[in-house]
């Protein structure tokens, strides 16, 4: 038995040394799966240092809420990465930081260090939900190039969010301030807040009221029809207009590019007989009635926070202007509005400014989709300058509102409202969930 | 029989060796497919080479690496130029300060493995801000160093809490406290609670703890009573404890900072206080801008 044991223990021996060699596998790739990863590190970092001028990239983090956000990014060999981009005005000053190309999942290529790209990753800079920055990614998963060469395609980790690269031209570059500058024509202090979008197919003219959010650079069309099937559209700026992220159809063409007319400051589309532009607007022209609370309910309660509040997307430039202006020398600002709507025991503001708070007083009326301020008056005469220019500003004639469905750090409802008169909007919290 | 156990052995033997050489091949091993060269390090890289790892064994990171990020959260790396200051703030104050007083050696013996840098503030949904984080006393990992102003005292000590704090820990790790007789302490007034962040630092410190975050447990509590008197100057700690306005909370935390003091001379022959005052003394000199002089 023994012997049995020990034979058939020395023929599976013999076995395993003579199949063992067997080296022969039907292989679907000529190359082992680490030869082809090499290949494609070396691929992107080869590709990424072809580009005269650099690449391009309109980073248009999620489509249905922001739009596009340009970076031309200058690959040197080593790890350095020159950039400038459009997010801000010190966007335009070139930086360079560090990239590096690794394996994560798929290869990718990853902005090591802190520089431009960033900005959209910032928690303390959220356009819409807290800490989330513009929803920004830094990583991009490499998924090959165009025949050409002329563009890469990338997809970020985190979202599934699609990037292009473009190879960059010299005109780009000596240029980017212009289409930095582009951006102030699209929200203009000296015009009013409301816009609207007309579309002009064959001599059928159609306006859309356009809710446009400078910071997001993102266009909604507000309740009226939808513009086939399309209710909103993100905007990437361009040295000549903007360029529409998704575009919108007119006639029997997609629109995507419109051009900045200085004489109307409106943005212009035309092709094939039709028309479509972006112009500002004296008055919205179909509204939404939800004012009305006001002068129902007697706990309505605006409180804007500028702690929580002063980031939030719907915000107008000129807004943020009036806040960065009061933060002079290192005061506090204006830290708070709230606004009371009372009815027949009286409607006023409060305003909590540089340590001290101010009161006005104001009287309302019904104005058929807002709300006309009359009777305006302080409650003390030592109010700053400044505060009351721009409170009058704001109270200055009517309010529009606007019930905003994204939330900031609470559950509160957020309302905007919009003064007719100057280009002040500005986000509030439904204090007491009256709207 | 023997002759039969002889061959066996001998068929053994070359099966054996069929085995063994049957795989060779006349192929010599080639170069690995990997790309193996090193990497050129940059002069930022060589300098923390020579000021970290060579010396003290500790990798000082900042390269943006998603595995040591959160994947809920939203950070970013570290500015280029933020790296230095930053790793030259934490060498003077918590280095140089226990090199001083514990002797050459003490930091090279006892530290982290890896220090690593983000460049973001670290924010909660419910708005607070996370300073820093220890992973099991290998990593500290050091939030929003691109906005720290180092000529600020306070942004300053906030800046080293983090690593004063987690290298407590490190320490407790290596030599235990007396956590009977501070359990006891701890436990005699308010006692601890997962829920801490809902107190507030005066009704803490009545119940003798220093920080709302001391109640979490013992070992929280020793690592913020320690660090909390390494940030602290002798008259700022000695204002602080006559304002705790309930006289047995202000008495526990007088004999917990006893027991600290004890515990570092006992287990590291150190004078705690003569510790704090050389953090103090090199915390004095970053605020006015002297953190850069003995770097190589």
């Amino acid at each position: 038995m023994k012997n049995y044991i020990y034979k058939s223990g020395l023929a599976l021996i013999v076995l395993a040394a003579l199949t063992s060699c067997q080296k022969e596998e039907d292989r679907v790739f000529s190359e082992t799966s680490t030869e082809r990863v090499e290949q494609r590190e070396i691929e992107l970092q080869n590709h990424l240092l072809t580009a005269e001028h650099g690449w391009k990239l309109v980073y248009v983090t999620d489509g249905k809420r922001y739009g596009g956000f340009t970076y031309l990014l200058d690959f040197a060999g080593g790890r350095h990465v020159r950039m400038v981009s459009d997010f801000n005005e010190e966007g335009l000053i070139a930086e360079t930081g560090e990239y590096q190309i690794k394996m994560r999942g798929t290869t990718s290529l990853i902005f090591s260090t802190r520089t431009k790209i960033h900005e959209l990753s910032d928690p303390i800079n959220s356009a819409y939900e807290n800490g989330k920055g513009f929803n920004g990614e830094f990583q991009f998963g490499y998924y090959g190039k165009s025949e050409d060469g002329n563009e890469m395609y990338f997809k970020t980790p985190k979202q599934g969010t699609e990037a292009v690269f473009v190879k960059a031209t010299k005109e780009d570059w000596d240029r980017f301030e212009e289409q930095y500058n582009m951006g102030f024509n699209m929200s203009l202090d000296t015009q009013p807040i409301f816009r609207v979008l007309e579309v002009n197919e064959g001599g059928n003219v159609v306006n859309y009221d356009l809710n446009y959010l400078p910071s997001v650079r993102f266009a909604k069309i507000d309740k009226g029809e939808m513009l086939n099937n399309q209710s909103s559209f993100g905007v990437g700026y361009t040295p000549d207009g903007v360029k529409l992220t998704k575009g919108i159809k007119v006639g029997e063409d997609i629109a995507t590019d419109f051009i900045f007319d200085p004489n109307t400051s409106s943005f212009n589309y035309s092709a094939n007989g039709n028309t479509a532009s972006i112009k500002y607007s004296e008055a919205p022209i179909n509204w939404n009635d939800s004012y009305k609370v006001t002068l129902k309910d007697s706990n309505t309660r605006l409180f804007f926070d500028a702690g929580d509040l002063a980031g939030a997307s719907t915000n107008s430039p000129l807004f943020r202007k009036y806040l960065d202006k009061f933060k002079k020398d290192s005061k506090p600002g204006l830290s708070q509005i709230q606004i009371y709507f009372k009815q027949g025991a009286g409607n006023y503001a409060t305003f909590a400014f540089n340590g001290a708070s101010y009161r006005l007083n104001f009287n309302v009326q019904d104005d058929n989709d807002a709300l006309k301020i009359t009777d305006k008056r302080w409650t003390s005469n030592n109010v700053p300058a400044d505060l009351k220019e721009f409170a009058e500003a704001l109270f200055e004639d009517k309010l529009y509102f606007r019930v905003e469905s994204f939330k900031i750090k609470y559950s509160n409802t957020l309302v905007t409202i919009m003064s007719n008169k100057q280009a002040i909007a500005l986000a509030n919290y439904d204090y007491n969930s009256s709207f | 029989m023997k002759t039969n156990n002889i061959l066996k052995g001998l068929g053994l033997f070359f099966t054996l060796g069929l085995v063994l050489t049957s795989c060779s091949s006349d192929d010599k091993i080639g170069d690995s497919i990997y790309n193996t060269e090193e990497q050129p390090k940059t002069e930022l890289d060589q300098w923390i080479f020579k000021s970290y790892t060579e010396p003290y064994n500790i990798d000082a990171t900042y390269l943006w690496n998603e595995s040591m990020g959160k994947p809920d959260k939203t950070l970013f790396p570290p500015k280029l130029s933020s790296v230095k200051p930053a790793l030259q703030v934490v060498k003077k104050i918590w280095i140089d300060s226990y090199s001083e007083v514990g002797g050459e050696d003490f930091v090279k013996l006892i530290a982290p493995r890896q220090l690593h840098l983000i460049g973001s503030y670290n924010l909660n949904h419910n708005g607070t801000i996370v300073l820093g984080e220890a992973g099991g006393g290998a990593r500290i990992t050091l939030y929003n160093v691109d906005f720290v102003d180092y000529t600020d005292l306070e942004d300053v000590r906030e800046f080293v809490h983090t690593i004063q704090h987690e290298y407590i820990h490190i320490l407790n790790q290596s030599k235990p406290y007396d956590i009977v007789t501070w359990k006891a302490l701890g436990e005699k007034l308010g006692g601890y609670t997962s829920n801490w962040y809902n107190q507030n630092d005066e009704d803490s410190n009545n119940l003798g703890f220093v920080t709302p975050y001391a109640r979490l447990n013992s070992d929280e509590d020793f690592a913020e009573t320690a660090s909390f008197v390494l940030l602290s100057s002798k008259a700022e700690l000695e204002s602080f404890l006559s304002k705790v306005k309930s006289a047995d909370g202000k008495a526990i935390i007088e004999q917990k900072i006893a027991i600290v003091e004890k515990y570092f001379l006992d287990q590291f022959s150190m004078d705690f206080f003569e510790l704090r005052d050389a953090a103090e003394r090199n915390t004095n000199d970053v605020i006015n801008g002297n953190f850069e002089e003995n770097q190589p």
